[in-house]
Formats: C-alpha cells, sequence, structure tokens
C-alpha cells in the first residue's frame, strides 16, 4: 500500500496525516505479526479486531512543557496526562481507514480488560511502530524528541508498510550513561529504588525490572484501586464515627471524584521521569 | 457474568499467583518479557481461566497496604524537592 501510481502521498502518510489532524503529534504503524511475537494469545490485535494485519498507533496527550515544572508534585499528575487525546485520534483514524479505503477498522480498547490487565499492550504497539523504546523507568516507552508519550491505537484489516521498531535505543540517554559509569545509578533508578531496578551493560539497558504492584498506590493514588480499598475499609469499620472519617475524609473524596471526572488520574507519579534527560531541550526552550 | 469466588478458593491459591503475573516486570532486550494470562495462569494451576481471572484481580488490590496509598502524596511531594526537570546531575 505504499505505492501510488498517482504519485500522491502514499496511504500510510495519508493515514498517519490524518492523525495529526486528529490531534496526535505523532503517528506510527506496526505490523501486527511483530506484535504477535511478543503479545500473548488473547492480547493480540486480532483478538480485538478479526483479521487485523495492522495498527496505526497515534501518540499524544502528553505532559506540556510548563507542566514539568509545577510548583509542587500534585497539579503535574492531576493534569499530566489527558488520556482522550491519542484515543480520539485512533477513533479518528479507524474511520477514516474505513471510509478512505474501504477496510475494517477499530480502535484498541485502552482500558483494561480485568484488573490490571489491558487489553493489550499499547506500548507493546507503541514500540514496534518505532515511536520510542523501553526504558529503564518501568519499560515506559521514550520518544527521542517528546520523552514520555501516551498512545491509542486503531487496528485495521488493511495491510500497511510497517515502520518497525527503532533500531537505536532511546534509552538510556548519554547523560544516564556517564552518572552509570560514574555513581553505578541512573536518575530513574535513584528516584525510585522501591520500583525499579536494573543495570546498564556497554551503553546499553542489560535488564530492567520494574514493581508495578509497588508502583500503583505512587501512580494511582486516589484512583480506582484507592477507592475500592477505601470503600472495603469503611464497610468494615464497625464505628459510625470512625466510618464518616474514611468516607468524608479527603483522600475518599478525591478518590471518588477520580471517578466522576478524570482529573485526579494519573498516568504515573512522573517522579522517575522528572530528572530524565530524554526530551529536555524541548523542555527547556520556552521561557 | 464473571461469579465471584469462594474464600477458600482464593486463599489456597493467591500467593501462587502473584508471582506469575505482571505486578513485577522484567525487561532484558530480545528476551520475553512478560508475566502470565489468565488462560495462562489457569492452565499453571489447574483452575478454570475465570478463577485464575477473579483470583489475579482480588490479590492485586490485596497485595498493597491501603497505608500505601495515604503515604504516597507525602512521598511524592518529599521526592519531587523543586527537582528540575532534565537535570541529572551525573
Ligand atoms: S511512576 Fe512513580 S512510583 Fe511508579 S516507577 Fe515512576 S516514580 Fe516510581
Ligand atoms: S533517566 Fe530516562 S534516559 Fe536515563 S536511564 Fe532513566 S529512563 Fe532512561
Amino acid at each position: 500500500m505504499s505505492g501510488d501510481e498517482t504519485g500522491g502521498p502514499s496511504a500510510e502518510a495519508d493515514v498517519k496525516r490524518e492523525a495529526i489532524r486528529a490531534g496526535a503529534v505523532l503517528a506510527g504503524i506496526a505490523a501486527v505479526e511483530d506484535i504477535d511475537r511478543f503479545a500473548p494469545p488473547g492480547h493480540r490485535p486480532g483478538d480485538i479486531l478479526r483479521g487485523a494485519r495492522s495498527v496505526v498507533v497515534t501518540a499524544g496527550g502528553q505532559p506540556t512543557r510548563g507542566s514539568w515544572h509545577p510548583g509542587s508534585a500534585r497539579p503535574q499528575a492531576s493534569v499530566g496526562y489527558n488520556r482522550s487525546i491519542a484515543g480520539n485520534s485512533a477513533y479518528r483514524v479507524a474511520h477514516y481507514v474505513e471510509d478512505r479505503f474501504g477496510y475494517r477498522a477499530m480502535p484498541c480498547p485502552s482500558g483494561q480488560v480485568a484488573g490490571h490487565y489491558p487489553y493489550a499492550s499499547l506500548k507493546l504497539m507503541a514500540e514496534m511502530a518505532g515511536l520510542g523504546t523501553r526504558s529503564m523507568a518501568g519499560g515506559v516507552i521514550l520518544n527521542e524528541t517528546y520523552g514520555l508519550l501516551y498512545f491509542g491505537a486503531a487496528l485495521t484489516t488493511m495491510p500497511l508498510q510497517a515502520d518497525g521498531p527503532l533500531a537505536t535505543p532511546v534509552c538510556p540517554d548519554q547523560a544516564c550513561i556517564r552518572q552509570w559509569e560514574k555513581k553505578g545509578t541512573t536518575p530513574c533508578l535513584e528516584a525510585c529504588p522501591t520500583c525499579l531496578s536494573g543495570q546498564l551493560e556497554d551503553g546499553r539497558i542489560g535488564w530492567m525490572e520494574y514493581r508495578q504492584d509497588l508502583c500503583f498506590p505512587r501512580a494511582q493514588t486516589t484512583a480506582m484501586d484507592s477507592f475500592q480499598k477505601l470503600l472495603l475499609a469503611a464497610m468494615a469499620e464497625s464505628d459510625e464515627e470512625r466510618r464518616k472519617m474514611i468516607v468524608c475524609g479527603s483522600h475518599f473524596t478525591r478518590a471518588v471524584r477520580s471517578l466522576a471526572y478524570s482529573a485526579e488520574l494519573s498516568a504515573q507519579c512522573f517522579e522517575c521521569l522528572r530528572r530524565c534527560p530524554v526530551g529536555r531541550r524541548r523542555r527547556h526552550e520556552l521561557k | 457474568m464473571p461469579q465471584p469466588i469462594s474464600a477458600d478458593l482464593y486463599n489456597r491459591y493467591r500467593d501462587l499467583v502473584l508471582p506469575l503475573t505482571n505486578a513485577t516486570q522484567r525487561y532484558e532486550p530480545g528476551m520475553p518479557h512478560r508475566g502470565l494470562t489468565d488462560a495462562e495462569i489457569a492452565a499453571e494451576l489447574g483452575v478454570t481461566e475465570a478463577v485464575a481471572r477473579e483470583i489475579r484481580c482480588v490479590a492485586e488490590l490485596e497485595s498493597v497496604d491501603i497505608a500505601c496509598y495515604f503515604e504516597a502524596d507525602g512521598w511524592k511531594e518529599a521526592r519531587f524537592g523543586g527537582a528540575e526537570p532534565g537535570e541529572t546531575g551525573g
């Protein structure tokens, strides 16, 4: 689908441009067979859209550069991540592929299928679409220009030329390699030793381990899990006054607000990436 | 519609399930890096996929003490400490 006899833009360029028009900052294309090499049965594109052959991955909704300069940690966690932009652009792309090219398409559900498990890994899709590479900071995908990004995806039966994974890893940055050589740590490992551990080898990630279970209360402090746990605590509390303190207290109030309005939901707590040098230039070029 | 499972069933398998999941994620470039799916956990333990899913979902919530949620804001503000983004100090 990449050739175009009329000399017009290729289907791939056309689809990506539509993603950008819909608000994404970047878009890339992954081949389903590349994703299937890593994704387990039940969590593959073809499990979500039968016959899926390509995935158009959209990126956006990242913190503004100013959001990295808050007066305290909480405001960034409240506004740092807009989960609708990448998803909306993927939705638009899915319709566009159907209307313009006549292939089936559907947005990949971005939520969890059950508990903490997603329908499919958007990180893996982004990686296979060449939008960035895994990082020491919990495996989030870092993009050379933007640093941290969030992703949406449109699955389609349309065969598209895939961008494929990047040949050169974005993480670790040169500054992190120097820090590793001097001090045996990196900014992200230093920031969050509870959740993160790992090793650089020859200037590359040797291994990285991420404790998602320990990250959850910090990254999702007032999100769904917090609500469920406080609800259970309140139900188990026999003393009416103490029950009131749980349900009317500030933490439960924020958790309830998270359910009603996502401003209290965060993608992560940002501390592991606050000193990450990837994307630093963009963040510092504004006054 | 998923059925809640019995506390007995949950207690029997809880500690076996979490280490199999994505609760701890390891990444080594070029290596497979993922926890087991509910279907794979079920096969490992000899239970149905639906039972494995229920055990995992409850265990994910139960494994973290509620105190960690209360302490999280304090940790983040302390960690934040006015750091300049992207300045590694390295
Ligand atoms: S998001 Fe927060 S808790 Fe999670 S790994 Fe990063 S610094 Fe640690
Ligand atoms: S600080 Fe950023 S670039 Fe450096 S090792 Fe951590 S995630 Fe990678």
